[in-house]
């Protein structure tokens, strides 16, 4: 059925497979396009599960939001059908993003250190490449963000 | 400018059946003339942080007839914007876009068609396959009173799916419905069907 | 001795054949040099990390195949692997592979599956697939442990009725009763695990006959 994500005391479901399933049918055209394969954005050290829960929803809430400010916005997909899997994605992203905003707004998405130390990390690795290979790597790590969310 | 000659298309409506979705409208008549329609559609994130975007739907870009598969291109559970125009040659419509956004949280589902077989004194249920979203809830129970209501959730597939081993001279029934995750909503279940098992009830 | 890369065309489909975390760098020969001797380098690559690595049994072989199972068996990890070929004082570019995620991609292999009848049922009894190891003194591990969401998916064919039909189950054990005497009946199991779309592989067929119904046996005697 749906996956329940434990975020601390935030406690959200999703349709994780239904995403999953979207991401595998462009990951091995998004991801050829990723040249620079000695940087990783998204790394263990920053995994969510590794995160104490408290701060988990925090972190997610920050990641999503760096991947709808920055990454779908800015990705040029190459043509129509990846563009039509690629806005899958955001806008089921974006579900996930709203419930967030939703224990945000019920005070039980608190943002800790480790949150914000995690997330500067994440988004140092993000800034360090060129903008729009960024966004290419970025994209094609979403299999790794999903997996975290599947261990969450 | 060619652009204002040709009608925009008009009532735009879209009908959703077991996350099936079908938009419609009503045919631009040009006598003796062919048109073509595209459609094009923006979800909720196109819409908020790019909403100059507007994505060609994957079937209907062009099109011929009123209507328009969008079964594809809706594809999260957010809400989204579709718009149509009409071409002929060179001319263009206007875009008509649908009054209110579609969300496929929305569709109709149906209770599903059902088959209840027996393979010697095993029950069996055969679903309708209604594509990758569906997963079934099938309830099954030995008829008579105080029978007790097992439930079993049954994902799509080819082959009919065992439920219960049932014992000879008994009835029994079935009903089921169905779940769809990306919605998190299921139909109405179906009408029972009771199926009787052949030969004589063992002796207490 | 160093060749002149690039002179030979690089060998083809390279791609990593992965079941239980068994991961097998595979790839065809160049183009055109089918049955002449040459001889590969194999190379992988840890994503995010800095160099390529060597992996010393594959270098300068002959086969179309290499073990990267070891080399690529941290699950958090993803991986590229890469081949050039050598003939003479010749060599091709390299021939690289995607990313290659094995904790996504591996395909869970069929369970072990043991049979067992009386007159009017079948016991079955599965075994998880078990992980790959490195040597066969390590303790093995079953994917079960890796894949806590680990199914299978049992189909069971009645040879009389010509019928058949499935069940998906989380546990290692089930019994079929209440089937028809002296029935020849072919079992088939493949495990699945809820997720992005793997490959998958059904164990082999196994067919057994349910027993003589011992009733009209002694009735016959």
């Amino acid at each position: 059925g749906l996956k329940t994500l434990h975020l601390g005391s935030c406690v959200i479901t999703t349709n994780l497979h239904g995403i999953r399933s979207g991401f595998s049918e462009i990951r091995d055209s998004v991801q050829a396009k990723d040249e620079i394969i000695d940087i990783r954005i998204l790394r263990k050290t920053q995994s969510l599960q590794g995160t104490k829960p408290a701060d988990r929803c925090c972190l997610l809430h920050h990641i999503l939001r760096l991947y709808l400010d920055r990454v779908f916005k800015n990705y040029q997909p190459p043509d129509h059908h990846i563009f039509r899997k690629v806005s899958r994605l955001a806008n089921s992203l974006l579900t996930i993003k709203k419930d967030l905003r939703l224990c945000h707004a019920h005070m039980s998405c608190p943002c800790g250190e480790e949150a914000a130390e995690k997330y500067s990390q994440i988004l140092s690795h993000f800034e360090e490449l060129p903008p729009q290979a960024a966004v290419v790597k970025a994209l094609g790590e979403l299999d790794i963000l999903l997996q975290w969310l599947e261990e969450a | 400018d060619g652009a204002a000659v040709l009608p925009a298309p008009q009532n735009l409506s879209v009908r959703s059946v077991n996350m099936k979705h079908v938009l419609t409208w009503s045919p631009v008549i040009v006598p003796e003339e062919i048109i073509h329609y595209s459609v094009e559609y923006q979800g909720e994130y196109e819409s908020l942080y790019m909403s100059h975007i507007w994505i060609p739907s994957s079937w209907c870009s062009p099109t011929q007839r009123p209507e328009c598969d969008i079964t594809e291109d809706i594809t999260a559970t957010v809400s989204y914007s579709l718009r149509v125009r009409a071409t002929l040659g060179s001319l263009t419509s206007a875009w008509s876009t649908l009054k209110h956004r579609f969300n496929q949280n929305s569709t109709i589902l149906t209770p599903p068609r059902m088959e209840i077989t027996m393979d010697g004194f095993h029950l069996l249920i055969k679903l309708e396959d209604l594509g990758p979203h569906f997963e079934f809830f099938v309830s099954y129970w030995r008829k008579e009173p105080g029978a007790k209501e097992h439930v079993k959730v049954v994902r799509p597939g080819v082959l009919p799916v065992y439920l219960e081993m049932v014992e000879p001279g008994a009835a029994y029934c079935v009903k089921a419905r169905t779940f769809v995750k990306a919605i998190g909503r299921h139909s109405a279940f179906s009408q029972p069907e009771c199926v009787k098992v052949q030969g004589e009830a063992l002796p207490l | 001795v160093p060749c002149v890369s690039g002179d030979l065309s690089k060998p083809t489909n390279v791609t990593f054949i992965s079941i239980n975390m068994k991961n097998i760098l595979q790839w065809n020969p160049p183009e055109g040099l089918q049955g002449v001797e040459v001889s590969y380098t194999v190379q992988y690559f840890i994503y995010g990390q800095k160099k390529w690595l060597n992996k010393s049994e594959c270098r300068n072989i002959s086969r179309t195949y290499c073990d990267l199972s070891a080399e690529t068996s941290d699950y958090e990890h993803q991986y590229y692997a890469k081949v050039k070929a050598m003939w003479g004082t010749n060599c091709s570019k390299w021939a690289e592979t995607g990313r290659f995620y094995p904790f996504l991609e591996t395909q869970i292999g069929p369970p072990e599956v043991a049979l067992t009848t009386d007159e009017k049922s079948i016991s079955i009894v599965l075994t998880a697939p078990k992980k790959w190891k490195k040597s066969p003194e390590e303790s093995s591990i079953s994917m079960q442990q890796i894949y806590s969401n680990l199914k299978y998916n049992v189909s069971i064919y009645n040879t009389r009725s010509n019928r058949t039909w499935s069940q998906c189950v989380t546990n290692h054990t089930l019994v079929f009763s209440w089937l028809e005497p002296a029935t020849l009946y072919c079992v088939l199991v493949e495990s699945f695990v809820p997720g992005p779309p793997r490959l998958t592989q059904p164990s082999e067929r196994q067919c057994v006959s349910t027993l003589e119904d011992q009733t009209t046996a002694l009735e016959v005697k």
